[in-house]
């Protein structure tokens, strides 16, 4: 590494606030989903700790709705990494009655995990998350800061966000609250897959093309074949090679046509894409400020 | 590709949003479905919370990106009115360069002044005044040069006559403009330098120990070599082992974060080790921004220290009206002020803009809130 480039600043920057949240804070943990930015959050780990073992353990929230392939990688990489995780699971806060189930031709677990997230907070007495959100992924994260205090109940208020100078970040909390940390802040999803690349990840296979079975609703929307979804009269089952760019619950992420088998391709395809990445989500359409919104309510 | 950050600020109105709504329209980062949801009004782009839109004003500093060929930018379009100051002062402090809109037919407002005046105290190594809705003026080259002159205190900065709602001189050289030499905004981004560090003192601050007693951090400026003699408070210490993982150098300049095996251990977060010789003191002559107001004890951060502020003795306070500095009599916010800053043990820094450090945060003791922006200026 002779030259210092732009992607060395990002993982810089990135590494530099990993490492303040594990000496400012007493019981820090990072949030992994499975998808490439928490994995670079995993891989950025390694470079900020090692030959320690990470200083927090790794949390994972189950919505239920996963795909199984998204499983399949979180299990290969934390058994590579050899770190902590914990699960904790949507379904397991609905039958204890502290979430419901939506219902509707699009009902997702997306809101529910907020509940599970914060209930995994307190049980472990963490007092900071890292999480793998990033600033030009939609207008509401555009406003992130560094570390983002939250009350105790979770909720983002956008309106009383404090100064956040030079790279000085401030570890008080709000009585009973915790601090969100974000080092990928500053990452586009193309900067996400060039480090991939540059450093030669193992990556999840749904990032990739491949056949799949998915429904056509009469909206336009696309999303996976799954027993998650409920069925519509409207609906047309169609075959394609497919690739996600986003990946979340099976009834909130619809996949796009792709040939793009490697991360080369895959960058060449976004690079030349009319469409932004949460373009496919469809817990983003659900209004204007919905990302707000649910930032409010706890959600990353 | 290099990495450059910049800001944009302004009075309400003059069309920061729209300006940066209209680079990222034309340098082709706006997707598709983006545009749809802005509904033909460029300024949405940036506007993200529900208030702000309902409120037609930016708010909060929102973060967007764009790269050219030679560069990726981070853009933080920063809120214009002075009661958001402290976002507008968030947004600058990493600031390679700012962009400071002024509008043609108003001409160069009070808060214009203070934005340009704060930017340069921050340190911001450029600043561009993007003077806009030059449609409205009929391009005229003299109403441009008025503006100029009363910006005359920045002799070294570039003016570039633009509408962002037209798109002149943004992307493209205006041909409304045939009497304007000077770059286009994104021919300017394309040139602004780097905070240069590299050929500096070496400062690096602990941030975390490992348990095997080496010591992680951030190279804040110069360089190291493998084998050389640091300095620290507690002596002399080797550098034996320069490593980012998973390679083992032999030599890193600043801003890389790091990892060093020194010939010692007994290190903790905090510590500083470096070459040269630094200031390490408790009394210092400082300037302050407070941008909330103080209701309790402060606490004082900086790259390596924390502690306690035990005075705060103001002898100048600045006039944003005047431009000038008077006698600290007023009190609210922001408030500007020159003066002794003692805290409760010694602090090692360089004075700001000398070796990448010299900032500090004050924060409120009780409500936790980081409330202060200073800049130290003189060890005492």
């Amino acid at each position: 590494m002779s030259h210092f480039d732009y992607l060395d600043q990002l993982e810089a920057e990135a590494i530099y606030s990993m490492r303040e949240t594990a000496a400012l804070f007493k019981r820090p943990v990072l949030l992994f989903s499975g998808g490439k930015d928490s994995l670079c959050l995993l891989l950025l780990s390694v470079k900020a700790f090692r030959p320690d073992p990470f200083p927090y353990p790794v949390l994972h929230i189950d919505t239920g709705h996963n795909f199984s392939e998204t499983i399949d990688f979180r299990d290969r990489v934390m058994k590579q990494l050899g770190e902590t995780l914990i699960v904790r699971s949507v379904a397991d806060t609905i039958a204890a009655g502290r979430a419901q189930d939506e219902s509707g031709p699009y009902p997702s677990r997306n809101r529910q995990q907020a509940r599970t997230l914060l209930d995994a907070l307190a049980e472990g007495h963490f007092d900071a998350a890292i999480g793998g959100a990033r600033r030009d992924e939609e207008k509401a994260r555009a406003k992130e800061r560094f570390f983002s205090p939250r009350a105790s109940e979770g909720g983002w208020d956008p309106s009383v966000q404090q100064a956040e100078l030079w790279n000085l970040y401030n570890p008080s909390l709000p009585p009973e609250g915790n601090m969100r940390v974000f080092p990928l802040n500053n990452w586009t999803e193309l900067d996400v897959w060039r480090w991939l690349e540059r450093e030669n990840a193992d990556v999840p296979s749904l990032y990739f093309s491949h056949r799949r079975e998915v429904v056509r609703r009469s909206d336009g929307t696309w999303l996976p074949t799954s027993p998650f979804i409920t069925p519509l009269p409207t609906d047309k089952v169609e075959t394609w090679d497919l690739r996600f760019r986003t990946v979340g619950d099976m009834t909130c992420t619809s996949p796009i046509k792709s040939d793009a088998k490697t991360i080369a391709e895959v960058i060449q395809e976004i690079e030349s894409s009319t469409l932004s990445e949460r373009g496919s989500r469809a817990d983003d359409k659900r209004g204007d400020a919905a990302m707000e919104d649910r930032k409010r309510e706890g959600y990353f | 590709m290099e990495l450059r950050r910049f800001f944009t600020a302004g009075e309400v109105d003059d069309g920061k949003s729209t300006l940066i709504g209209r680079l990222f329209l034309d340098a082709g980062r706006i997707h598709q479905d983006q545009l749809e949801t802005l509904k033909g009004n460029l300024a949405h782009f940036t506007d993200g919370l529900r208030a702000e839109r309902a409120q037609g004003i930016t708010m909060d500093v929102a973060y967007r990106f764009f790269e050219t060929a030679h560069r990726k930018f981070i853009v933080a379009d920063a809120p214009g009115h002075l009661r958001y100051i402290r976002h507008m002062v968030s947004a600058a402090s990493l600031a390679d360069a700012a962009i400071i809109l002024v509008d043609a037919t108003r001409g160069v407002s009070t808060q214009t002044r203070r934005h340009a005046w704060l930017a340069r105290w921050l340190g911001v190594p450029a600043i561009a005044f993007v003077v806009n809705k030059m449609d409205q003026v009929e391009f005229s080259e003299t109403v441009f040069t008025e503006l100029k002159a009363q910006l005359s205190d920045y002799s070294d900065a570039t003016f570039i006559p633009a509408s962002a709602l037209l798109g002149d001189n943004i992307i493209q050289r205006s041909t409304q403009t045939s009497w304007y030499e000077g770059p286009s905004l994104i021919n300017w981004l394309d040139t602004i330098p780097t905070k240069p560090h590299a050929n500096h003192p070496a400062r690096f601050a602990v941030q975390h120990v490992l348990r095997d007693g080496s010591v992680t951090g951030q190279l804040i400026a110069g360089e190291l070599k493998s084998g050389e003699t640091l300095h620290t408070h507690q002596g002399p210490v080797t550098l034996q082992e320069i490593h980012s993982h998973p390679h083992q150098r032999s030599q890193v300049k600043a801003g890389e974060a790091l990892r060093l095996v020194l010939a010692r251990g007994g290190f903790q977060r905090g510590d500083l080790l470096y070459t040269g010789t630094i200031p390490h003191t408790k009394r210092w002559e400082a300037e302050w921004l407070f941008f909330e107001e103080m209701k309790s004890p402060l606490i004082a951060k900086t790259l390596t220290w924390q502690g306690n502020v035990t005075s705060l003795q103001p002898a100048l306070m600045w006039d944003w009206e005047q431009h000038i500095w008077c006698a600290p009599n007023q009190t609210g916010t922001p408030l500007l002020q020159r003066g002794l800053l003692e805290f409760d043990g010694p602090l090692a820094s360089d004075e700001f803009g000398k070796n990448g450090m010299g900032q500090m945060i004050l924060i409120d003791s009780i409500s936790g809130r980081t409330i202060a922006a200073v800049l130290l200026k003189k060890a005492l």
